[in-house]
């Protein structure tokens, strides 16, 4: 289409949309005529037509990508088998959307809700996943389904639920104008719904009209039991936990019950109350306190103060005489305010309710003269309330008496058993597939067995330091490690913070010291861990300089496990790392290795053996992003030592064959690569690298499709060639030419083949031009801008990756043929993205790579500056880079190679 | 030497001017603000905040326009270059995730070592970036169009109203467009 002239263009545009409004069975007609106006026009459109069916059967972009800042816009993203389409409401624990099965298996609408990241923090998740275990179970007619549970790649968890299109039960009765005789049998589905629940021991707590949806047949659907609680405990001790708090703070006031906005205890009764208020206000339009006047403290008080009106006296005219009698008598006896005083159970209102559309005798009386000293107790409410505050201090300090007792006799099997076995288990089933139920019934039961038995605790410290030890195992589960699912790690801060906290109160009491403070020392380790999985920057802060003094300590002490002490400088290491304290990050590695070592000494397993070459390799990298060269050459030579002994325990271990070529070309990149820095000590360097090359080539002979193996060769190739490209060309590229034809040889179009290809190619025509071929040299550069077009369209991070190579070849070359103006544009420009770039975190002073890259690129474009005559501004780029150095030199005063590294 | 424009404004009539490499810089520019962006919020949120990308590209024009005052450009045509350049950091953001999941920071030197199981996500994302630049070409606004719903996650209806038109237009530029990129991508028969 590209030769089609513009108007042409407009006039096919212009009749597409036209066909797309005509309805599809009356297209061919609207084609005809459209075809005798002008036959050439048509028979593009129709070719556009045929073309856009095939659009929408590819569902051509219709997934959205995936976008770096997102959560606003959920449409288009996919969980699981469902797509997200468009937002039905903002609630208070969330959002909710409309979304579809989009797997192809069937069509079919669901609503997915997503919980508010920011309620993570105070048990909304716990909350959330309760919901989800609560109504997986639920299945009836008149209760919307629980489809389906999860967590996002944004670590937001989500419940994917069927979707109902309805409208609230109040709206429904009055838009249909339903008689009283339809409402109540409206009503009766409700209550149905509700009886299924109790039944499964589930309170729903907020039911109320937005919460009970008329559908499309008139049938009703109970929704949200976002407060919906388990009705459970073995020995009928359900404590208020955090979680109803929350729950209980959540609910609509307009609906509640007087015990929830006093505190008192939800029952089954909690739900005859809400359902008694939904009735009342389904059979005379009003709230039984009158709701709608009232401000929130009115309310309250009139929920638990204010005795509600007879249904039949405030209901329109008409209605009366039906609700007099039975009716109000049924209304005000789910009303009652004290909850002994309502129907027993959900199943005594529905019998009531069938009994008066039978027109039989209801089992409700009006007022006792019971009911009327009730009223007087009410009325009465502080003394009365005091009594009971006696009465009730009295039997909890029974309890716990007893209750400590069998603590006593039962705490070694209990904790020993949640601290060990439990977690055995959990270990074991963790990788099968489908645990995931089975391991928050774990950790859930795991946590109340902990809370009970850590509000009992008071005083006994060695039950207190099994309860943190318990606290921090189920924190394991919950999340300290990249196994576990991120969306659990702000439970596992919870757990951890009364892990700590339990310790840091037996440490204040110096209970136990030799134990309590390496406890200590993993706790807060493991919540640093977790707020570095988070990012959560600050706090990191705060959580490493509490951690440093405590392992100070330690150290000093006459016993202490040196597996703990290594582990902590380990992550600790990665911690200060990412806080920019480039000089601790180093040290804390390198502590973390000399115990190890020593630890592998003793041990020589190949568990002791392997963790040191780990933390070797760690420390050689933070080594030599720290300047410190030498350091991380002794690492990495060490490091090989060990591979190299596993090899010859365990002969064509091709994981240990790769390890030993990578980190002979590390080894190679820390003594001397031309393209980071490095003590620039090439001879060594190319040992490293000929080394790493011949193991590389020797994996890609055993297996020519195995993408490490081509990578590895690739990288080794690379690498020599770079570092001998100025001393023998021809072999330099020899050597491109091998890597080339590997990268050739493997699937292109991305990011991780097309990038080391791109350099390869611009860095291979430095040495064609020295021999001279020009020509080829030329064909590689354009070939290389070709690949590169695709990550260069706009400046980013991933551009500089490419345009460096590019640039810089391109550059040399305007220079070497005398054209030093062009050099200067091809330079400043890319020092230009770059130093914008800055504003995405890509600064060169917080990295001594991206350093080195500015600098040596300073150099370049200094010296071609110069060349185009223009001494002060290649005076002034002199000073930009000399001005980067010292502030290296000042970041890391303690490396006497940084200074020499950058300036190469 | 003539000092380059610096501000969004001056190379947004630089740009328009004909000015290729104000242009590139006005790229660079946007790219640096809304990235910056989107670092603040990601770190004040903890993770992906409530911030999504059309809240932050209205938070950008608001943030510069104020900063430079009246002579900026109008929203829409603002928003037309910053959604060009939020393409840009989709697909960077697509990349760099791979990166990252492919173990590790990620090194201006370092190579991939394991599998291309994740690619297609990010080449059929460079595909559809190819066949915009070319679509582009002979119909710029449609171009534009894509790059605020696909890439940007505009509604139909807040472009609609951004562009001074009906949304049903609207919905009929995008399912050429459509046509258009899916014909360029899938290599079918050109008119």
């Amino acid at each position: 289409m590209t030769d089609v002239d513009p108007d042409r263009w407009a006039a096919v545009h212009r009749l597409f949309a036209e066909a797309l409004d005509v309805a599809p069975d009356a297209r061919a007609e609207w084609l005809a005529a459209a075809r005798a106006r002008d036959a050439s026009l048509i028979a593009d459109v129709e070719l556009l037509l045929q073309q856009h069916a095939q659009v929408g059967r590819d569902r051509f972009l219709e997934d959205e990508p995936e976008r770096p800042a997102h959560e606003a816009t959920l449409e288009g993203q996919t969980f699981g088998p469902y797509t997200v389409r468009s937002l039905i409401g903002h609630g208070g624990m969330g959002t909710v959307w409309m979304a579809e099965r989009t797997d192809g298996r069937f069509e079919r609408r669901a609503a997915i809700k997503f919980l508010n990241a920011a309620l993570l923090g105070q048990g909304g998740e716990q909350r959330f996943t309760r919901e989800g275990r609560i109504l997986g179970r639920l299945t009836h007619p008149h209760i919307a389904q629980l489809l389906d549970a999860g967590v996002s790649e944004n670590r937001q968890p989500f419940l994917v639920l069927e979707y109902i299109d309805g409208v609230p039960i109040d709206r429904y009765c009055d838009d249909h104008g339903l008689d009283t005789a339809a409402r109540v049998e409206l009503f009766l589905e409700v209550v149905r719904a509700v009886a299924f629940a109790h039944m499964n021991l589930i309170v729903h707590r907020d039911i109320k009209p937005s919460n009970v949806l008329v559908d499309h047949d008139g049938h009703v659907k109970l929704l949200d039991f976002g407060i919906a609680k388990l009705l459970q405990g073995d020995d009928g001790d359900v404590p208020v936990t955090q979680l109803t708090q929350a729950g209980g703070a959540g609910l609509t006031p307009a609906f509640a019950a007087p015990e929830q906005v006093t505190g008192g205890a939800i029952t089954t009764a909690t739900d005859v109350y809400a359902l008694g208020v939904l009735f009342f206000v389904l059979l005379t339009g009003k709230h039984p306190a009158g709701a709608e006047q009232r401000s929130h403290a009115d309310l309250i008080k009139a929920i638990v103060d204010v005795e509600p009106p007879r249904p039949s006296a405030v209901a329109p005219g008409e209605r009366r005489s039906v609700l007099r009698g039975d009716l109000d008598t049924i209304v005000l006896k789910a009303l009652k305010k004290d909850p002994v005083g309502r129907y027993g159970s959900i199943t005594a209102l529905a019998d009531d309710l069938l009994r008066w559309q039978r027109h039989e005798p209801i089992s409700a009386r009006p007022d006792t003269v019971a009911y009327r000293i009730g009223r007087f107790v009410r009325r009465n409410r502080v003394a009365v309330a005091a009594a009971l505050v006696l009465l009730a201090g009295l039997s909890i300090g029974l309890y716990v008496v007893n209750r400590q007792r069998r603590i006593a006799e039962t705490r070694f099997q209990l904790v020993q058993q949640i601290a060990n076995e439990l977690f055995n288990v959990e270990q074991d089933i963790s990788t099968l597939a489908g645990s995931t139920t089975a391991r928050e019934r774990i950790v859930k039961t795991s946590l109340d067995y902990l809370e009970r038995l850590a509000r009992d605790a008071n005083g006994d410290r060695e039950l207190q330091a099994e309860i943190a030890i318990g606290y921090r195992k189920v924190a394991e589960v919950q999340g300290v490690y990249a196994r576990t699912n991120l969306g659990h790690a702000d439970q596992a801060r919870a757990s951890l913070g009364k892990s700590e906290a339990l310790l840091r109160e037996l440490r204040d009491a110096r209970f136990d010291p030799a134990h309590t403070l390496p406890e200590l020392i993993r706790t807060v380790d493991f919540e640093s861990r977790v707020d570095f999985g988070l990012r959560d920057m600050s706090a990191l802060t705060t959580r490493i300089a509490q951690l440093e003094p405590l392992i100070g300590e330690y150290e000093k002490a006459a016993a202490h496990d040196d597996a703990l002490i290594s582990d902590a400088y380990d992550s600790m290491s990665s911690s200060v790392q990412e806080l920019g304290r480039l000089d601790d990050a180093a040290t804390y590695a390198k502590r973390a290795t000399d115990v190890r070592r020593e630890l592998a000494r003793v041990d020589p397993s190949t568990v002791n053996r392997g963790s040191l070459a780990n933390s070797l390799t760690t420390f050689a990298r933070v080594a030599r992003g720290t300047g410190r060269f030498e350091e991380a050459v002794g690492a990495l030579r060490e490091a090989l030592t060990v591979f190299e002994q596993m090899d010859a325990a365990e002969p064509g271990n091709y994981r240990v064959r790769v390890n030993l070529a990578n980190s002979s070309i590390a080894l190679g990149r820390a003594l001397g690569d031309a393209d980071s820095p490095s003590l620039g000590r090439l001879d060594e360097a190319i040992a490293a690298f000929e080394r790493g090359l011949a193991i590389g080539r020797e994996l890609l002979a055993s297996d020519a499709k195995e993408n490490l193996a081509r990578y590895n060769h690739a990288l080794g190739t690379w690498r020599l060639a770079d570092a001998i490209r100025r001393r023998d060309p021809a072999h330099a590229v020899a050597l491109y030419d091998e890597g080339i034809s590997v990268l050739r040889g493997m699937p292109g179009g991305n990011f991780s083949r097309d990038v080391p290809l791109v350099n390869v190619l611009a860095e291979s025509t430095l040495p064609l031009r020295q021999l001279h071929r020009d020509q080829e040299a030329r064909e590689r550069l354009d070939e290389a801008k070709r690949l590169g077009e695709a990550y260069r369209k706009t400046p980013s991070q991933s551009s500089l990756l490419v345009d460096d190579p590019i640039s810089r070849a391109e550059a040399d070359w305007a220079l070497a043929a005398g054209r030093p103006a062009d050099a200067v544009s091809w330079h400043r420009t890319f020092v230009t993205t770059l130093e914008t770039l800055k504003a995405t975190g890509f600064d060169p002073r917080n990295e001594l790579t991206s350093a080195f890259v500015l600098s040596r690129r300073y150099r370049l474009f200094s010296e071609a500056l110069a060349a185009a005559g223009q001494e002060a501004e290649a005076a002034a780029v002199a000073v930009k880079r000399r001005d980067l150095v010292q502030f290296w030199k000042q970041k890391l005063p303690s490396s006497p190679f940084v200074e020499p590294a950058l300036m190469r | 030497m003539e000092e380059p424009p610096t501000g969004v404004a001056a190379l947004v009539s630089a740009a328009e001017a004909g000015d290729a490499a104000a242009k590139d810089r006005l790229f660079t520019v946007l790219y640096a603000e809304l990235h910056a962006m989107a670092r603040r919020e990601i770190a004040r949120a903890g993770s992906y905040g409530a911030l999504g990308v059309t809240t932050l590209l209205h938070e950008a024009y608001l943030g510069l326009a104020k900063r430079e005052g009246p002579h900026f450009p109008d929203r829409a045509r603002f928003m037309a270059y910053a959604a060009r350049v939020m393409r840009g950091i989709v697909i960077d953001h697509a990349r760099m995730r791979q990166a990252a999941k492919r173990g590790g920071q990620f090194e201006i030197t370092t190579l991939d070592t394991e599998g291309a199981a994740q690619v297609a996500d990010e080449r059929e994302l460079s595909e559809i970036a190819e066949a915009l630049d070319a679509l582009a070409q002979r119909d710029a606004a449609l171009a534009e169009l894509v790059d605020l719903k696909f890439f940007c996650g505009f509604s139909f209806d807040e472009i609609a109203k951004m562009r001074g038109s009906s949304e049903r237009t609207i919905r009929r530029q995008w399912e050429m467009a459509r046509v258009y990129l899916h014909r360029h991508i899938r290599g079918q028969a050109p008119s």
